[in-house]
């Protein structure tokens, strides 16, 4: 009972929210700009986490973030309300930062191959770790962020779709018909490059061994 | 959906579920699965040794996940976005006011062409001057010159143009006219330059006269007030022409309005470059200080600052609390290590017994 009275207040802000950003949307679209403004700062720090998250350096999150508003900007008046302006929004930062890992991946230091030979293989790499409760021993907190430097790693072999999918699932937690909206893709191809994310990062930690 | 290409258990490898299985146990990893299914996966895990095997490997990544360095971030890196952000918009806005022949000219000829061709560049220059040498005056002639004050019409049959020296602008004329240009004619001698601003009104019309004539201050004071209306450019040229007047206290309240609303970062620079030379004034040196403060450029509250510190070593500022207050803000948080360092520089020329 009290979850689903928890569920409909928080269905009832996001209801509010999304109204509350399409009038600022029709404001801009008539020229206002302290109404784009006023959009842009509402989501413009969450745009700016995700880029750095999936670009790791200022410069290039900085980029993201400048393309995606004034791409959001030159475009306003093709926004035709039928999703939300967090999703359309999300669409554009995606295409950016999908447009961005592809320019670095073509890079030859940047491309990171899986092999395939590891990824039957019987005990993985998470199998082998320890329990959690790493909290409780300093030698467990640095071999925690030893293995998060290595999670990282692998995170960054992904291709550009598979981990700006990561991202969004594991990070953002969003849901996969949410992310397939967002990059103009089925729910179904989300649920593929997330599996074969997940698998990729598998048995590329497994070869850290 | 297909997510593994065997299909028997046996040939399975020990970290991958069942395959009656797979998906649903793929799905309640992601936390996708609807309740039913979630609990019917929980349910066929306890009885299966290689799901349960799955599903515990999936609450190890998930936690290993945890440990991922996430990167939050910095608020000047969130402050420097907006900023440039703010200068890609005037730019986009300035841009598309252009008009189609702006962009198009834009493309046609860029000034890294110029750049990479200095030859070709110098050649082009010269003829557009002697073209302009050659040319303009007989355009000036045709359009400005009436044969009659107010609504005039040359002998031609040539769009009749209003010339507004003969004729005071009204708030109408005013309120729905759009000025395309300002020139400045100066005839090389001591004279005060004329200056001639075009305005597309119902009626196209030439505002002409010096920048002392009470109508000419009118009409740039008008676009500086309404700024929102005018292209950058024009905004840039009302502020420069009206810099000679901030003697006159209207001028000033308009350059201080500038300083305070403007869009365009280039704009409030301007203003607070003309309104340098009268920063004794108390509203002009609160512009100042407002600018040092809340302007969002740094190159804006850099002007500000250096104005300050000018004021402050000329000995024209008075050394009250709130001022020195703000200068000691400013220089322990400003973002831009010039600023702080002039701000402490400021402060201590304003009291030399103010140590930092």
């Amino acid at each position: 009972m009290g979850m689903s009275v928890a569920l409909e207040r928080d269905a009832r802000q996001a209801a509010v929210k999304i109204s509350d950003d399409h009038a600022l949307v029709r404001d801009a679209q008539a020229g206002d700009r302290l109404a784009f403004e006023e959009l842009v700062r509402r989501y413009d720090r969450e745009v700016l986490r995700l880029a750095l998250n999936l670009v790791h350096r200022s410069e290039d999150a900085r980029d993201i973030y400048q393309e995606s508003f004034l791409r959001v900007y030159r475009n306003l008046h093709r926004f035709r309300f039928e999703c939300s302006f967090y999703t359309w929004l999300y669409r554009i930062v995606t295409n950016v930062a999908l447009d961005h890992l592809r320019r670095r991946s073509s890079r030859k230091e940047d491309q990171a191959p899986v092999s395939e030979e590891h990824e039957g293989s019987s005990r993985d790499f998470f199998d082998r770790q320890p329990e959690s409760n790493a909290a409780s021993n300093p030698e467990r907190v640095v071999l925690g962020q030893e293995l998060g430097q290595r999670i990282q790693q692998a995170i960054d072999r992904l291709s550009p779709r598979e981990r700006i999918v990561f991202e969004l699932k594991h990070y953002q937690g969003l849901k996969l018909r949410v992310i397939g909206e967002m990059l103009g893709t089925s729910e179904e191809t989300v649920k593929n490059s997330l599996f074969r994310a997940t698998r990729k990062l598998r048995a590329s930690l497994d070869e850290m061994r | 959906m297909q997510v593994d290409g065997n299909n028997g258990a046996a040939s399975r490898p020990a970290s991958e579920p069942c395959s009656e299985y797979s998906e649903r146990m793929y799905l309640f990893a992601a936390e996708e699965l609807e309740r039913a299914d979630e609990l019917a996966v929980k349910a066929h895990a306890q009885n299966c040794e290689r799901c349960a095997a799955y599903l515990e490997n999936v609450e190890k990544m998930r936690a290993s996940l945890e440990s991922v360095p996430r990167q939050e971030p910095s608020a000047n890196l969130l402050a420097e976005c907006r900023t440039n952000l703010t200068d890609l918009l005037d730019e986009a806005d300035a841009s598309s006011n252009r008009g189609v022949f702006g962009q198009w000219a834009d493309a046609i000829a860029p000034a890294r062409w110029l750049t990479m061709h200095p030859a070709a560049a110098a050649a082009l220059l010269l003829l557009i001057g002697f073209s302009a040498g050659t040319y303009s005056p007989r355009w000036f002639s045709h359009t400005v010159a009436p044969t009659s004050p107010g609504a005039t019409e040359s002998g031609n049959g040539e769009p009749a143009v209003n010339e507004s020296s003969v004729i005071p602008l009204n708030d109408q004329d005013l309120r729905t006219a759009d000025v395309t240009g300002i020139n400045l004619v100066s005839d090389g001698g001591d004279a005060p330059p004329q200056i001639e601003v075009q305005l597309n009104a119902q009626r196209p019309m030439l505002v002409h006269g010096s920048v002392a004539d009470d109508h000419v201050k009118q009409l740039l004071l008008y676009v500086l007030h309404n700024n929102q209306r005018f292209d950058p450019d024009v905004r840039i040229e009302s502020v420069e022409l009206l810099k000679p007047r901030t003697h006159d206290q209207d001028v000033r309240q308009a350059l201080c309005q500038v300083v305070h609303t403007d869009r365009n970062p280039a704009v409030r620079l301007r203003a607070l470059e003309a309104l340098s030379a009268e920063a004794s004034q108390e509203n002009v040196r609160n512009a100042i200080l407002d600018a040092l403060v809340d302007d969002a450029n740094p190159g804006v509250r850099i002007e500000a600052i250096n104005s300050l510190r000018e004021l402050a070593e000329q000995g024209q500022v008075p050394a009250d609390a709130h001022l020195v207050n703000v200068l000691r803000q400013r220089a322990e948080k400003d973002s831009s290590t010039y600023i702080r360092l002039q701000s402490a520089a400021t402060i201590e020329a304003l009291n030399p017994a103010e140590k930092f």
